[in-house]
């Protein structure tokens, strides 16, 4: 039985190798990035189908932001989703307002919004590859070539202010991404780890390195706890991690930190989740908590939790990952796309809704059924 | 190896060729004859060239000078292993070697940062002034004619930012403000590749105290020893490696004489190798040397013994260019004397500290320090918005000492590393070595500069006084904006 179905596609309008998609938390917008220098925002008008009568999805573009010299990697909604911060490969993260003023956002009778550029980061020697805001809204985190994570914060007038520039990787940083409740950043990375990042008087210091993989880590996800993470590899494997909180020592774990009480552990692995390098893994926030890689195979594979065995949800020692629910593979789409698929993001407000985007220059949005 | 650098060259690293980290990109420009080669690689490793007619000749080593690397904006310094070649104990010892053998009129200077004193003195665990005087008898048995102190040229540095800064802030030199630091080559070596456009005019065009020594020891004293500049060989011992690239500038190079300011610059932790290479001498063991004091040297003698008693120096281990600039602009700009301690605000980290002075009212002088890379990056940040917006608004700060080094240059890259090189044994070295940094020192007050009379009288009778145009030519510099090279960037994503 297929198992996700294609709802809507983009195709106008897109770069010709689309790299990268952020849905807004109201899930009503979606940014994406590509490989001609600007920021295309979607906005969803729902059509009702003159055929069957059925209310169909159309996304029209809302606003085209311009203003790098250089493709723009990665894109990343703050949790308010008035801002919006662009990675781009000219070495400058690019930060942007929606506008609020009525006459220009609310009352007009065309689909347009309205972004203001109000400010631009700089510092990294080299393509700033990820970007992405910590829970709060106000710390902002960028990854790049030249192997440094810088933290800023933004203040009430949304000016920045760098807190931090960290080194521990040996290679290009891919992404980062905020812990969904604590102040913790992950960062994945070309040297095959991963690693936690945190606050340690006035410097971020790495706390954790995760090892497992076998090549680079492209993408990485959180669960809606914080204390699972998966991750994904140009190695086609996809594992999932749990933190495994106090003194458990073990000297066979994979973290090379020895003096934090976090600890992350590998709790699963799926080798050969896909034929090619995996891209793209997203762990959906809703009450289904499904997982969802793409990649170079063109294809999309979900996973699911195994029915609930006798470790329940509700065992007081699920900190052990070993009780922690397991996934199964539970369906793969193949031919998603007629590329690459670079992305793939769950719909943060409609369970199993989701975007996926890819060299085919097209952006799809999916339904699970 | 890359650690030894201020964290601000240390974005990328020495030992790394594999992509999609940072290779060099100078092209290196090699002189082709001939179009239809074969290249050979013989069994010794050699590239051996064969031209058409059958010739064959060996290859040319394709190499990158220190100059090629200041002047490349492919990254910020690769050029590490170039300049750790170019400026080693090895070196030193074979220029000493060949003075020895048939250099009989040269003369060779050594000159000492106190925060290298600091750090050595910490690792032997001894006072400041004993480290200083076995240090002296070390260097004399290995040819070297006169050991200095740099608080002696940091002085005409201290002196001529201090007059450079009420200039700026009276709008009589032509330069805006903020005023920021220029003594740390790692902030200057980045300002030039990567800000240079706006940022290099705000920076203080006085020379480092390196930079000041080597001025005084081959245009000063040369004249007064009856000797050339270019038969003075100059070595610097300092707390940091990026002080080998700001004596490589072009602008230290004297065409006329061919000669460099300063020849050698060793770090602090290199000294160790050099103990270790002249017969692994044991410095405790040595006698502590007797202190010439006729010339260039800032020491109290005990007038009963004559022996050195106390070093004259200031307030800071980063140079004290914040505490001495911010007394004496308050003294002479608004008649004030700051009491006491200044009191500090620290910022979000301990390394941004601020300090102003108000008058009826209103804040007339904001100074601050910062340090580290990521301080760096909010001052630079703060510039680029002020210059940005069309409206005159008043600086945030008028002078910010800007170094590349947490801490400053107490922790220089060049200075002796904790053992184990945990964060915490770290930080406990630099609180040692700071104290070390005041021990054996007799604190001289604002008022109290020039301390000694022989700064004075090279003001006098050498320059016409600070910051006269004598001054200007002989202790300030400049910066030069490198411009972005295109191709740079190889795409990696």
């Amino acid at each position: 039985m297929d198992r996700i179905k294609e709802i809507s596609i983009i195709r106008d309008g897109l770069p010709s190798k689309v790299w990268y998609l952020a849905w807004n938390p109201q899930g009503t917008l979606l940014a994406s990035c590509g490989d001609d220098k600007s920021i295309q925002i979607w906005k969803q008008v729902d059509v009702v189908n003159d055929v069957d009568d059925q209310q169909q999805q159309q996304w029209v573009m809302a606003a085209k932001l311009d203003v790098h010299e250089k493709t723009v990697r990665r894109i990343a909604w703050s949790p308010d989703g008035k801002l919006i911060a662009a990675a781009s490969f000219d070495a400058s993260t690019s930060i942007w307002e929606l506008s609020d003023d009525m006459n220009d956002n609310e009352n007009n009778n065309n689909d347009s919004l309205e972004f203001n550029h109000i400010s631009t980061l700089e510092g990294h020697q080299y393509e700033v590859k990820s970007v992405a805001w910590d829970h709060t809204g106000t710390l902002l985190a960028t990854c790049s070539r030249d192997k440094s994570i810088w933290i800023w914060q933004m203040d009430e007038e949304k000016e920045f202010e760098c807190l931090s520039i960290s080194h521990g990787h040996g290679q290009d940083i891919k992404c980062v991404l905020w812990h969904p409740t604590e102040e913790i950043l992950a960062s994945a990375s070309y040297d095959d780890t991963i690693k936690m990042w945190q606050d340690t008087d006035g410097d971020w210091e790495s706390i954790n390195t995760l090892v497992g993989h076998e090549s680079t880590v492209w993408d990485i996800s959180f669960n809606r706890a914080g204390d699972r993470l998966v991750s994904c590899s140009d190695d086609k494997s996809v594992i999932l991690w749990a933190l495994v909180k106090g003194d458990h020592s073990d000297p066979s774990q994979s973290s090379s930190s020895s003096s934090s009480s976090y600890q992350w552990k590998q709790s699963q692995i799926f080798e050969s989740s896909h034929s090619r390098t995996i891209y793209s893994v997203d762990w959906s926030k809703d009450q289904y908590e499904r997982i969802v890689s793409t990649g170079s195979d063109d294809s999309i594979v979900l996973y699911e939790k195994e029915v609930e065995s006798n470790n329940n949800n509700n065992n007081n020692n699920n900190n052990n990952p070993d009780t922690t629910t397991k996934y199964k593979k539970s369906y793969q789409k193949l031919n998603a796309h007629n590329s690459d698929v670079n992305c793939i993001r769950w719909c943060p407000t409609r369970a199993g809704i989701m975007a996926s985007c890819g060299d085919d220059s097209t952006i799809r949005i999916w339904k699970i059924i | 190896m890359a650690e030894k650098f201020s964290s601000v060259l240390k974005l990328t690293e020495l030992d790394d060729f594999i992509t999609p980290s940072q290779e060099c990109i100078k092209p290196v420009i090699i002189d082709k004859k001939n179009t239809s080669t074969q290249f050979t690689i013989e069994s010794d490793g050699s590239y051996v060239e064969t031209t058409s007619d059958g010739e064959k000749v060996q290859m040319e080593k394709a190499t990158i000078t220190l100059n090629d690397c200041l002047a490349c904006s492919g990254c910020i310094t690769s050029a590490e292993s170039v300049l750790i070649s170019a400026q080693s104990t090895v070196e030193f010892s074979n220029v000493l070697k060949s003075i020895a053998e048939s250099k009989p009129d040269s003369i060779v200077v050594v000159s000492i940062s106190p925060q290298s004193r600091a750090s050595l003195a910490n690792h032997f665990g001894i006072d400041s002034m004993q480290l200083h005087r076995k240090l002296v008898t070390f260097l004399k048995s290995i040819g070297v004619n006169h050991v200095f102190d740099t608080s002696f040229s940091r002085e005409f540095a201290l002196i001529e930012s201090a007059e450079e800064f009420i200039a700026r802030y009276k709008q009589t030199y032509d330069k805006p403000l903020p005023m920021l630091a220029s003594a740390c080559p790692g902030w200057i070596c980045y300002a030039e590749k990567t800000h240079g456009d706006y940022v290099l005019p705000y920076i203080s065009t006085t020379k480092s105290p390196q930079q000041i020594m080597g001025t005084l020891v081959k245009y000063y004293l040369s004249k007064k020893i009856n000797t050339l500049p270019s038969n003075i060989y100059h070595v610097t011992i300092m707390p940091c490696y990026d002080k080998k690239l700001e004596a490589s500038r072009s602008d230290f190079y004297n065409d006329v004489f061919k000669t460099k300011d300063v020849d050698c610059v060793l770090s602090t932790s290199e000294v160790l190798e050099l103990l270790k290479e002249h017969g692994d001498v044991d410095l405790l063991k040595l006698e502590e040397a007797t202190l010439d004091n006729s010339i260039f040297n800032n020491v109290i003698f005990n007038q009963q013994t004559g022996q050195p008693e106390k070093f004259l120096g200031v307030t800071g281990s980063t140079g004290g260019y914040f505490e001495y600039l911010f007394r004496r602009a308050a003294k002479e700009l608004f008649g004030k004397e700051i009491e006491g301690e200044i009191e500090y605000k620290v910022g979000r980290n301990t390394d941004f500290k601020e300090a102003s002075l108000e008058v009826d009212g209103k804040k007339v002088l904001s100074f601050a320090k910062a340090y580290g890379f990521r301080n760096i990056q909010n001052i630079v940040r703060k510039i680029k918005t002020t210059t940005a917006s069309s409206s005159k608004k008043e600086p945030q700060y008028h002078f910010v000492e800007v170094m590349a080094c947490p801490s400053g240059c107490i922790n220089g890259g060049g200075q002796i590393k904790a053992a184990s090189g945990s964060l915490r044994e770290q930080k406990l070295l630099i609180e040692q070595s700071e104290q070390k940094y005041y021990q054996d020192l007799s604190i001289q007050s604002y008022e109290q500069l020039p301390s000694t009379l022989e700064i004075k009288d090279i003001y006098d009778q050498w320059m016409n006084g600070p910051f006269s145009l004598d001054a200007k030519t002989k202790l300030h510099t400049q910066y030069h904006m490198i411009e972005k090279s295109k191709n740079a960037l190889s795409i990696k994503w």
